[in-house]
């Protein structure tokens, strides 16, 4: 049980895909325009992930080593065709305005790195272990920076609907950089030396 | 060469073939679960915009639906109420214009249904409102105020020549600062509905 849990940890902070593996920046910079979106796009990441991971993990002894890669590949892209299906039909505006990046997660490292380095070495229970671990550290990482270019970038704080905050000052002259593909290299390099100054994620 | 030697060889081959078979059936189990509500999704989502345009519209008719014509894009609006005998009242036609960001996207009302449209001159129709479609990848804060209801209120009822942008001898005011972004919605709509309306004429043998 130790394991799993040891696993799950090792997803989220030790090899955290966004701010240790630096994996998968392309749909991190792209999406993390709102709070809605980053979370839209985890929940999509983990879908794939997860079910890729368990899949390689349970045909693991079987792959003849020669065609590991294609079949990861095909594998994967099976996963996100249904994602990007299920988007369309029952969640219009998420599909909207993820937009090219759901197809993408086919050719995301994140994916194919955790199946070719974890999944086909490892059990199904462990690899489904680092799939939530290393989900649970994507959506850590894409929350954190689109939180912060939401608020600075169009000011204000909203959640699915569910609730919308206009923050006095910035939502009537918002930082517009913010919300520009500059605005997350800012945010993201700027995260990066942060933790790395702190020690919060260590590259081991 | 042993037989066990020919398998070996040729199983990678097998196994990508398995994977690749088994996958297709998935995808096309997903595909015919999803199909349905993806046509639904994209008809209410286009119906609802043309609405914004033409309130009093109760239904739409794809014109490449019907037998004579293959002109994609095009909508023809139909309201129960009216008083003519087709019911239509006016046409809709989706514009793409190239902006700084990428395509814009675009539902443009013609206030004419397609028997007057066939015998109207283009320079004579008036257009009866725009609706620029979500998402856009124009700039936050200058290009993207294409979307502000002043810049779209400005093809309201508007004579189809006069779709310039006023520098040009036209009556739309171009956005500060996005020039380039107010340019492509004005010549994407010129563009498009200038092709769109030739090719309906041309297809009833309409000389235009």
């Amino acid at each position: 049980m130790s394991g799993i849990a040891e696993n799950f940890k090792n997803g989220v902070l030790v090899s955290n895909p966004v701010f240790v593996l630096l994996l998968g920046l392309c749909p991190t910079l792209a999406v993390s325009t709102s709070i809605d979106n980053a979370i839209g796009m985890t929940g999509a990441v983990l879908f794939v992930l997860l079910l890729s991971n368990i899949i390689v993990s349970i045909i693991r002894k079987w792959i003849p080593e020669s065609v590991r890669i294609p079949v990861f590949i095909v594998i994967i892209a099976t996963f996100v065709t249904i994602v990007d299906l299920i988007l369309k039909a029952y969640f219009p505006p998420l599909s909207k305005s993820l937009g090219i990046f759901v197809p993408l997660i086919v050719v995301n490292c994140i994916i194919l790195g955790r199946a070719e380095a974890f999944a086909s070495k490892n059990t199904i229970l462990d690899s489904a272990a680092d799939a939530f671990g290393i989900a649970t550290g994507f959506l850590l990482a894409i929350f954190i920076i689109s939180f912060i270019r939401e608020v600075l970038g169009s000011g204000k704080l909203a959640f699915f609907g569910l609730f919308e905050l206009s923050i006095p000052g910035l939502s009537t002259h918002p930082l517009s950089i913010f919300i520009l593909p500059m605005g997350a290299f800012m945010v993201i390099g700027l995260l990066l030396a942060l933790f790395r100054h702190t020690g919060v994620v260590r590259n081991e | 060469m042993s037989e066990k030697g020919g398998f070996k060889e040729i199983w990678p081959i097998i196994f990508l073939g398995i994977v690749v078979c088994l996958s297709v059936t998935l995808l096309t189990l997903t595909g015919n679960v999803t199909k349905d509500k993806i046509d639904e999704v994209k008809r209410q989502e286009v119906a609802d915009n043309l609405k914004k345009i033409f309130p009093d519209m109760d239904d739409y008719d794809n014109l490449n639906d019907r037998d004579e014509y293959n002109t994609g894009g095009v909508y023809l609006i139909i309201d129960k109420d009216a008083d003519t005998a087709d019911k239509e009242i006016g046409i809709g036609i989706k514009c793409v214009g190239s902006g700084y960001g990428g395509d814009i996207e675009m539902l443009v009302g013609l206030s004419v249904n397609l028997t007057e449209l066939l015998k109207t001159d283009l320079a004579d129709i008036t257009i009866k409102g725009l609706k620029i479609l979500e998402p856009i990848s124009e700039t936050p804060g200058l290009g993207a105020k294409i979307l502000d209801n002043k810049f779209q209120g400005y093809f309201e009822m508007i004579g189809f020549s006069d779709v310039k942008l006023e520098e040009d001898g036209g009556e739309i005011s171009a956005i500060t600062g996005a020039t380039i972004s107010s340019k492509a919605v004005v010549e994407g709509i010129r563009d498009t509905i200038e092709d769109k309306v030739n090719d309906i004429k041309e297809s009833q043998g309409v000389k235009s």
